[in-house]
């Protein structure tokens, strides 16, 4: 049992500091590293490997719905906008066929504890869509019927009446989250994404009264017309509706990579010195109102389960963010959805067209991927370690790996001398814990450990 | 003229394997009869059934599993083999091979000629004894797999003699890499593969066992003992 993450907000000059460009770290090594050369036959290996271990992990599902009503202009997502209902129903197809494929490589008594549905626009399918889809997953695997299951899907509320929600909990699912982004109708209408606080204020009444077991809300820093005034209005609505979780991004404007983005004026946008502001204000609000700050950019009530995992050291990061409970296979569906078994990475073809073929083809969808060496999986361990508990129990996992953490992490060790005269780790024997100025900075933390890094890479996002 | 280290008299698990209690001349015609063979990778069957009977063959590293398929292709694991441990003694009769012979990790084998062999045996009383070993040794060690036992019993059972048999080979024996799959370890002990599961899970809950992948630590010999006491019973 830890004592709550005491976050302490840094100094703007500590945040012009370590505030250069890094990984997320959802994965290890980053998909920066996925190659062609690897597809479906290394997935069908890795998933055997997991099959025949004495005790193979549970599996998380993801499904991603790649369709959206309208684009939402700072999306960097895979997404197709239309309303074309022939292209929906070929891509609903393709997925029962993607699932069902998948589901008999893997032994029928692993057991689904955990299911996310992503987008896109997840709500984009109707009830009656999103039942027959539901019920596919459920006939091809073993679903966990516990209470503890994490079934969780994103709503757009622009998209789904707060009267369907009760039937999102009928089909299973028992935790939603909102993408929020701003309140502020200005905000709004520059990323071409509007609706009003009373909307998600019923969608998540319904929520409650659908019994579903947390409720998370995701909001954006970093948007055409925010400043710290605004940001702080849409932070005290929020905390108003009280989510048991929160995850406020920082967007990254990489107009180069996503074409939609060019429909945002950079003008509009907050300077590095503003988004350093709303980061620290955010940081400072969330703690006073009661949420506990528990990695990157996400925020939990005190008594949520995430909180709560954070406390236990059963936290674990993935493609979805953080989750409860550590080691899951994950099986991506859909167009561009990434699988990681046994610390390995697969993404599916990301264009639909190819999606269509390849799975209609029985080809298997993997496009790319990266097959871990023994090395990554000592890596990996080690930032999961930082990521999700914010410290590296060197002893831990010397057991795990019968080698020594300071022999094999020599360099790593030598370089985060640095952040330790800087106040934002302390290295001891045993462990390097990550101090509270340090918290916010978990990824320059992580990225002393990562061996496939580029310092600085253009490719990645911003980290304040 | 085989190399220094594929020579019997060279080799770390002589002790167990068939030159056993064999003087210095007999040593040196064992060496002088087996061939060996490296570079197994994993999965390749080495004798398949109905394969004509030549030689005994000893592991010399890694782990082979023998199994039979019935009728409807159904698998049947007949039994694992560790370094020193001799395979192929049920074709003598037949001069056919009964079962298949996969290896589950790379590998190695030697491979003595049985007819060689017989004749060697017929001067070195050393090799005799060792020959009757390891053939009573073989029977006896199988029976209780068809007995009325627990999955709990069988699997208790089974880990203990994993971890005999490595400890027998100067190997760790209470923290070592399972090469077989829970698969073939279910079909092994006849319990579904989500019973092994299952009870290995139950095993690390009583903190019997701390288990990562294939990756197993036998923390409490006692207690597993204690549980496989009917089969040993049996025995």
């Amino acid at each position: 049992m830890r004592m709550p993450m005491p976050v302490k907000v840094p100094s703007a000059e500590t945040i012009r500091r370590y505030g250069v460009s890094g990984p997320r770290y959802t994965s290890y090594p980053t998909a920066l590293s996925f190659s062609p050369d690897v597809g479906e036959p290394e997935l069908r290996q890795a998933i055997g490997a997991s099959n025949d271990q004495l005790v193979p992990p549970n599996l998380t599902l993801y499904a991603h719905i790649p369709f959206c009503r309208s684009l939402c202009y700072y999306c960097g997502c895979h997404k197709k906008v239309t309303r074309n209902r022939a292209v929906v129903q070929r891509y609903l197809t393709a997925l029962h066929r993607d699932i069902c494929a998948r589901a008999a490589q893997i032994d029928d008594d692993r057991i689904v504890d955990q299911l996310h549905w992503g987008g896109g626009t997840p709500t984009y399918l109707n009830a009656g869509q999103r039942a027959s889809l539901m019920d596919c997953i459920g006939q091809a695997f073993r679903l966990s019927t516990e209470s503890t299951r994490d079934f969780s899907i994103e709503i757009d509320p622009r998209t789904l009446p707060a009267s369907e929600v009760q039937g999102l909990a009928d089909i299973g699912f028992n935790r939603i989250s909102i993408g929020v982004q701003d309140f502020l109708p200005a905000v709004q209408a520059a990323v071409n994404r509007e609706h009003s606080p009373q909307l998600v204020d019923e969608l998540m009444t319904a929520a409650r009264d659908a019994n579903f077991a947390s409720i998370g809300l995701d909001l954006i820093y970093g948007l055409p017309h925010q400043n710290v005034e605004s940001f702080c209005a849409t932070l005290d609505t929020v905390v108003a509706l009280q989510p048991d979780t929160l995850s406020v991004f920082n967007y990254a404007h990489l107009p180069e990579r996503f074409p939609a983005q060019r429909l945002l004026r950079a003008d509009d946008m907050p300077d590095a010195q503003l988004r350093i502001a709303i980061f620290r204000e955010t940081v400072s609000r969330l703690s006073a109102a009661g949420y506990e700050f528990i990695g990157m950019d996400h925020f939990a009530l005190t008594d949520s389960p995430l909180a709560q995992a954070r406390r236990d050291g059963k936290l674990h990061r993935n493609f979805q963010g953080y989750s409860v409970g550590a080691g899951n296979d994950t099986l991506g569906f859909g167009a561009s959805a990434i699988s990681q078994v046994g610390g390995s990475y697969f993404q599916s073809e990301t264009e639909l067209p190819a999606y269509f073929d390849r799975v209609m083809a029985a080809a298997g969808p993997i496009m790319r991927g990266y097959v871990a060496t023994a090395e990554d999986r000592r890596v990996a361990h080690a930032i999961q370690d930082i990521m999700c508990h914010a410290s590296f129990d060197k002893r831990a996992w010397g057991a795990r790996f019968r080698e020594c953490a300071d022999t094999f992490f020599a360099a790593e060790l030598q370089g985060l001398q640095a952040l330790a005269s800087d106040g934002l780790v302390v290295c001891g024997a045993d462990r390097i814990d990550v101090t509270p100025k340090g918290l916010v900075f978990l990824r320059v933390v992580a990225q002393c450990f990562d061996r496939h890094s580029v310092r600085n890479d253009r490719r990645c996002s911003q980290i304040i | 003229m085989n190399s220094d280290q594929s020579r019997c008299s060279a080799c770390s698990f002589g002790d167990l394997c068939l030159p056993s209690g064999s003087d210095d001349l007999t040593l040196g015609k064992l060496d002088a009869l087996l061939e060996t063979t490296d570079g197994i990778a994993v999965g390749r069957d080495v004798v398949m059934r109905g394969d004509a009977f030549a030689g005994l063959l000893a592991v010399r590293s890694g782990c082979f599993k023998s199994y039979t398929l019935d009728r409807d292709g159904n698998e049947q694991v007949q039994g694992f083999h560790f370094p020193g441990e001799i395979i192929g003694m049920d074709a003598i009769n037949s001069h056919k091979h009964r079962a298949n012979v996969q290896a589950l990790s790379d590998a190695s084998l030697c491979e003595f000629d049985y007819q060689s062999l017989l004749e060697l045996s017929a001067c070195s009383s050393g090799l005799q004894q060792q020959l009757f070993r390891l053939f009573s040794g073989k029977l006896a060690g199988q029976h209780w797999r068809t007995m009325d036992f627990t999955a709990s019993e069988r699997l208790a059972a089974f880990f203990l003699d994993i971890s005999e048999r490595l400890n027998q080979r100067g190997m760790d024996g209470h923290d070592f890499e399972l090469a077989m799959s829970r698969s073939d370890i279910g079909n092994y002990l006849s319990l579904a593969t989500e019973t092994v599961s299952r009870v290995v899970t139950k095993f690390k809950v009583a903190r019997l066992l701390q288990v990562d992948r294939k990756r197993v630590k036998v923390l409490d010999v006692e207690g597993l003992r204690h549980i496989a006491q009917p089969v040993f019973d049996a025995n």
